[in-house]
């Protein structure tokens, strides 16, 4: 998993029954570009997950949203 | 595939150019091996396999790029322009990588020169090793980097 950047399309992909290749290419990228922006291994361009948000009709923010890591106040 | 995502093809051919460079990288290390042993059998042995080697390089690299020079003969476009995609990244990571290889050859020769000298090694040996540093860390970072891990089998 990437350290600062979550993602939720295996959910949304679960919703609508899709497995990686058959969302790869209702948006026209490979298998490997989805699975390894599911686990973490691949930061998406802002195309990508507008592509993905755009299939799943949300917003990129339901898709892929920061990690929130706790910061000590001085 | 689907015939409307060519980004699977864009992959392959990707991976075919980064196993031609393999194969390539591994012909120049035969070719240092065969300058370095004395004329003879194993000699002879060497310089075959370099042969097959070359022979495979071209093959293996013009089967990867048949899809664009397909592509490019026929003016029926076969493979598109992804926006990016994993393996794209990791071909132009490989590529840096590779060159980190190559500059620090480089500096170790450089460190070395006197000691080179000494050796009286003919100037193209420096050449073969050099190249055969670049595609061989350039490809060998390739395949590490887009190997397949369990987690990402898991997710499917």
């Amino acid at each position: 998993m990437h350290p600062e950047l979550d993602n939720r399309i295996r959910v949304f992909r679960a919703e609508h029954r899709m497995s990686q290749s058959d969302l790869a290419d209702a948006i026209g990228v490979s298998r490997k570009t989805i699975s390894t922006i599911e686990v973490g291994k691949f930061v998406p361009s802002t195309i990508i997950a507008l592509k993905i948000a755009n299939y799943f009709n949300v917003t990129v923010e339901d898709v892929f949203s920061l990690i929130q890591k706790d910061v000590e106040s001085p | 595939m689907s015939q409307k995502n060519c980004a699977e093809t864009v992959d392959r051919v990707q991976t075919g150019v980064a196993r031609g460079m393999l194969v390539c990288g591994v012909t120049y290390l035969i070719l240092l091996w065969e300058a370095l042993t004395e004329k003879g059998r194993l000699n002879e042995i060497l310089d075959f396999a370099a042969i097959i080697g070359s022979a495979l390089t071209v093959i293996v690299t013009f089967v990867s790029l048949w899809p664009v020079i397909k592509q490019k003969l026929t003016g029926k476009v076969l493979v598109q322009n992804e926006p990016e995609s994993f393996v794209s990244g990791a071909m132009l990571a490989s590529f840096k990588n590779g060159w980190i290889a190559l500059t620090l050859t480089l500096v170790v020769l450089l460190g070395t020169t006197k000691f080179l000298d000494s050796l009286a090694l003919p100037l193209k040996f420096y050449f073969v090793l050099l190249f055969a540093v670049a595609v061989l860390s350039a490809s060998i970072s390739f395949f590490w980097l887009t190997r397949d891990d369990d987690l990402e089998g898991l997710e499917e």
